[in-house]
């Protein structure tokens, strides 16, 4: 069998046993709602794997899919419980085993409770489904990414490992003793052999506050990660390709999230972590030149009046930029490139230069002054 | 071809990205080496955590080098905030804090006011009691106060202070940090960029305070502190071979640094030498707490994998308790252990802001 990349992806965001849910609910509920968005995450996640599957280094293997939709959410998947997860790990990692250079993709939206910048217990659909144990219905990341490290038993197992975590707001605080919780194990513990996997988290979490999702729509972290994967992310090597690696998304990420956090007011924050092997390794290629978000801005807001803006592309078209720029900052996305811009009147403190428009933003300032 | 050379208004080496017109990369080095580049015009960036980025476009001839001279931008990105406190006159970003501790053994205060009100700094010289621990180690404790806040705290081994340095930070809120960073200025970075992603750069980072090893380890220099960040960052990039016998001679030669011992640890266990490691691990049982909040993650961890591994018997499960309080309060992004607590002993696990209980979120 030829190397092929294998993906599980999970999405929980209905939770029958917290408030709002269709279950009955325990007497503790730490502090968690519903979710809205984390379901939907998943599932765009899996639709953009299947749709990148000709740019990925390796063949699309296999997207396993298993998520707990809300009402408005799709429902495709198997229903993430802690059995189906356990049960679709299983086999995900059955055929990341089978050849050293396949590619383990894996990712998980729902409630989490972080421990340390790259570690939480996920919790599934069926937590807090019975008193006792509070993480039972959960999983650990450090099982995971432990149950996926090369072992005398699977001495083949992927060496590109890609774990994405965007975990919601469940707080260490609201649980007693959480310092000594452990969740189910999904995989038996194994100790590893010489442990050269390349194998970055990626891991978007709340610092503690605020939005999670664009409202009706996907997670923040999500949002980023597939803005990067198609391209915001990307840079470019030897040749004319340009390709997201794993320092090229690790690089971008935080700089995307940032970006979406200050469209829809969220507070998401990207941490990366794990195995850093090979930040060169490629993850997907981009078609075309990659769209980069650009910000215009006039200092101070009151001379904006004062300037007009223009600006010519290498081929010697010119961008429409509003004259008096309103917004201000203006914001757009322009292919990556380099620019020529100018202003009129020349005497107003702007002068003329090149605008290098670069994955993952390219934001300028222009200070105006009058005479 | 040319040589190509940097320079740039801050302090210390940093990253630097060159494009070509094509906007290819056509290197990443830091801005104290150089790159050989053909006749053309270039795009140079460095992107700053936490700060602005830097910008220079160049043009490189034939027959001369060139030197591009970076040049901040003016867009204000979340984290620049820290550059702005210089106009509080009341907050010094800059004073080492540290120089005015006159002896490890003693109390020590200072005070300060801002907009938001009276801030204090206490240190003292402590020893960390756990439960199970017949030698608890000598440590200096550090508490921040600045009400309604709650106090911010590090605990340190007392050896590692002349390593550090202090500030009191006012972000564009208005609310005020107390920030612990290492001394050594290409270990500091390191850890800087490896906490907002940019691995790339941070790759060059460790590899040039990896070609200090020698220095930070034995020489008059020595810094064992910086020492142990360098490893963090190599095992990050899983850059074993260049680790060598670092891991080793740091734990050695610096027996009161418990992030000496989590470093080699985690260098034993990803050769897959479980059984050193889990030793190595059991001996921070007697050891204060990990100075680097890299080093805390990385021992929670892996002791978290043994414990449930049945290995290290109970001494294994009580330091992994112990340390799995203080990782789910520290602050996730300061590089050294910096948790909220009023007893320094009870560290305050990451709890919903207040905004958040009222929406009953």
């Amino acid at each position: 069998m030829a190397p092929a990349l294998h993906a599980l992806i999970i999405g929980v965001s209905a939770y029958p046993h917290l408030p709002g849910g269709d279950g009955p609910v325990g007497m503790e509920t730490y502090g968690l709602q519903q979710l809205t968005a984390a379901a939907r995450s998943a599932a765009a996640v899996h639709s953009w794997l299947n749709s990148a599957a000709g740019r990925l280094p390796v063949p699309l293997g296999t997207a396993r899919l298993v998520v707990s939709p809300s009402a408005a959410e799709p429902a495709d998947g198997a229903l993430a419980t802690r059995e189906n997860v356990r049960r679709a790990a299983l086999a995900w990692r059955e055929d990341c085993a089978s050849d050293r250079d396949n590619v383990a993709f894996f990712y998980f939206a729902g409630h989490g409770v972080q421990r340390t910048r790259t570690d939480a217990a996920l919790l599934l659909r069926d937590f807090n489904d019975a008193p006792g144990a509070p993480l039972y219905n959960a999983m650990d990341v450090n099982n995971l990414f432990d149950g996926m490290a090369p072992t005398v038993d699977r001495p083949n197992i992927a060496r590109t490992q890609l774990w994405f975590m965007d975990a919601c707001r469940a707080y260490p605080s609201q649980f007693d003793h959480f310092e000594t919780l452990t969740a189910t194990p999904v995989f038996e513990v194994s100790l590893s052999d010489y442990d050269d996997r390349c194998a970055p988290i990626y891991f978007g979490s709340l610092p503690g506050a605020n939005a999670y999702s664009v409202p009706g729509g996907q997670t923040v972290f999500s949002t980023a990660i597939l803005e990067c994967l198609e391209g915001a992310g990307c840079t470019r090597r030897a040749g004319d390709q340009w390709e997201v690696t794993v320092g090229s998304l690790a690089q971008s990420l935080g700089r995307i999230v940032e970006l979406v956090n200050e469209e829809i007011g969220g507070s998401q924050q990207a941490f990366v972590g794990g195995q850093l092997t090979r930040t060169g390794a490629p993850i997907v290629a981009v078609t075309g030149v990659p769209s980069v978000r650009v910000s215009l801005e006039l200092r101070p807001e009151t001379y904006v009046d004062e300037v007009q803006l223009a600006v010519r592309c290498y081929d010697g078209s010119d961008r429409a930029i509003p004259a008096p720029l309103s917004p201000n900052p203006y914001k757009d996305r322009w292919p990556a490139g380099i620019y020529d811009l100018s202003a009129q009147p020349p005497d107003r403190g702007i002068r003329r230069e090149q605008l290098w428009v670069l994955p993952p933003d390219c934001p300028w300032v222009g200070q105006v002054t009058v005479p | 071809m040319s040589e190509l050379r940097f320079r740039t208004p801050l302090r210390g080496e940093i990253p630097v990205e060159v494009y070509d017109h094509d906007l290819r990369l056509r290197g990443r080095v830091l801005t104290s080496q150089s790159l050989e580049l053909e006749a053309g015009d270039y795009r140079v960036i460095a992107r700053v955590p936490d700060g602005p980025q830097l910008r220079a476009t160049v043009t490189v001839s034939t027959e001369s080098s060139a030197v591009a001279e970076l040049k901040r931008d003016r867009v204000r990105r979340p984290g620049t905030l820290a550059l702005e406190a210089t106009r509080h006159a009341a907050i010094a970003r800059d004073v080492t804090y540290g120089e005015y501790f006159p002896d490890p053994t003693h109390r020590w205060i200072r005070e300060g006011i801002s907009p938001r009100g009276f801030w204090t700094i206490e240190g003292e010289p402590d020893v960390w009691h756990r439960p199970l621990v017949d030698r608890p180690p000598e440590v200096f404790s550090l508490r921040f106060l600045c009400p309604p806040a709650l106090p911010q705290c590090t605990i340190l081994p007392r050896e590692s202070l002349g390593h550090l340095e202090w500030s009191v930070v006012e972000d564009i809120r208005g609310d005020l940090t107390f920030e612990t960073r290492l001394k050594h200025g290409g270990a500091r970075n390191l850890l800087a960029y490896l906490e907002r992603g940019q691995v790339d750069g941070a790759e060059l980072l460790a590899k040039s305070v990896a070609s200090d090893a020698e220095q930070l380890l034995y020489e008059k220099g020595r810094d064992p502190v910086a020492a142990a960040a360098g490893a963090l960052g190599l095992l990050a990039f899983g850059d074993l071979d260049r680790l060598h016998d670092w891991t080793k001679n740091l734990r050695r030669r610096f027996e009161w640094l418990p992030d000496g011992l989590i470093t080699h640890a985690e260098h034993l266990a990803r050769l897959g030498k479980h059984d050193a490691a889990v030793e190595a691990l059991q001996e921070l049982t007697n050891r204060a707490l990990p100075i680097l909040t890299l080093s805390l993650s990385t021992a929670v961890t892996r002791m978290r994998s043994y414990v449930t591994a049945g290995l290290g018997g109970s001494m294994l499960a009580a330091a992994t308790e112990a340390l799995t309080r203080y990782a789910v309060a520290c602050d996730l992004t300061a590089a050294v252990t910096t948790f909220p607590a009023v007893d320094p002993s009870l560290p305050i696990a990451r709890q919903p802001t207040k905004s958040e209980h009222q929406r009953g979120s």
